[in-house]
């Protein structure tokens, strides 16, 4: 007699009872959680270990920066509503929230940019001292995922265009919503200890 | 199969809100004439406070299982190890 399986493969989960693909995800940012921290470590290294350090606010536009903090704080609700949306199968509303994240992602971007130039115009480059330097390198790497999280969800709106999502089945907007929400999260400490501290 | 918490899990709107008021009070303490350490301190917390928030609600950690949050603590774990060992870094200062 032929053995029959009446699960969906698509609906399938591993031995560990967690779906492959978020699992995978969380290993991704458990070794960005670490990648992070080197860069962090970095930092700290260098700013205890020198006898003077500038006031973050005499280089920085704090103000504009708390600006895009909040910025991305509201992709990340965008995101989340995206994500609830979908998991009550309200497809049009997923493709709402997604373009407002991807909005919003960009306005961050557009903000940050606009920043390093207005910057680099009154004389504070990656050169200029050793903050300078840890200040383009961390917030520049955090804005290279930033790009990366947009063009992600650039696709998984492409795909929310198309039907690709159901009630059951959004294992990618999970997955792109819990990149985003690390990269909001990697933001809020690098806005605190860069920034303001 | 998908199993994002649905919206009676948690509400967004409630922890958006504890991000922004924790964000303006950053913005806030700057401000206020604390000393640097002080200040620090204060700032740090707040951070961790809202990163915290994050990960519990918008990644849906609050709802995950064992094997998850075992993958985060050892991150973290490994981070702090590493973190710790600079500290001799710092105590030098070999290259000033």
């Amino acid at each position: 007699m032929e053995a029959t399986s009446s699960i969906d493969p698509e609906l399938e989960f591993t031995s560990t009872g967690v779906n492959s693909s978020k699992l995978g995800m969380w290993i991704f940012l458990a070794s960005e959680v670490m990648f992070f921290t080197g860069l962090i470590g970095s930092y700290i290294v260098l700013r205890l270990g020198s006898d003077t350090w500038p006031d973050p606010s005499q280089h920085l536009a704090t103000s504009v920066l708390a600006i895009n903090t909040f910025v991305l704080i509201c992709s990340s609700l965008s995101m989340v509503l995206g994500l609830q949306a979908i998991s009550q199968g309200d497809q049009k509303k997923l493709t709402k929230y997604l373009l407002i994240t991807i909005l919003l992602g960009t306005t961050f971007l557009v903000i940050k940019v606009a920043d390093y130039v207005h910057m680099i115009h009154n004389n504070f480059t990656i050169t200029s001292s050793l903050f300078g330097s840890c200040y383009y390198f961390l917030t520049g790497f955090h804005g290279l995922h930033v790009a990366g999280g947009i063009v992600t969800l650039v696709v998984v709106l492409i795909m929310a265009k198309k039907g690709r999502f159901s009630k059951s089945h959004y294992d990618m907007v999970e997955c792109t919503g819990l990149y985003w929400h690390f990269v909001d999260l990697v933001w809020i400490i690098l806005f605190a200890i860069l920034c303001l501290v | 199969m998908s199993t994002a918490p649905t919206s009676s899990s948690f509400s967004p709107l409630k922890v958006f809100a504890w991000l922004t008021i924790l964000t303006v009070l950053e913005i806030g303490l700057t401000y206020v004439d604390l000393s640097k350490p002080t200040l620090a301190a204060g700032l740090i917390l707040s951070a961790i406070a809202k990163a915290i928030l994050v990960a519990l609600y918008f990644m849906h950690m609050k709802f995950e299982g064992k094997l998850i949050w075992g993958m985060v603590v050892a991150s973290i774990f490994v981070g702090v190890i590493f973190l710790v060992g600079l500290v001799p870094d710092i105590v030098v200062g070999y290259w000033r």
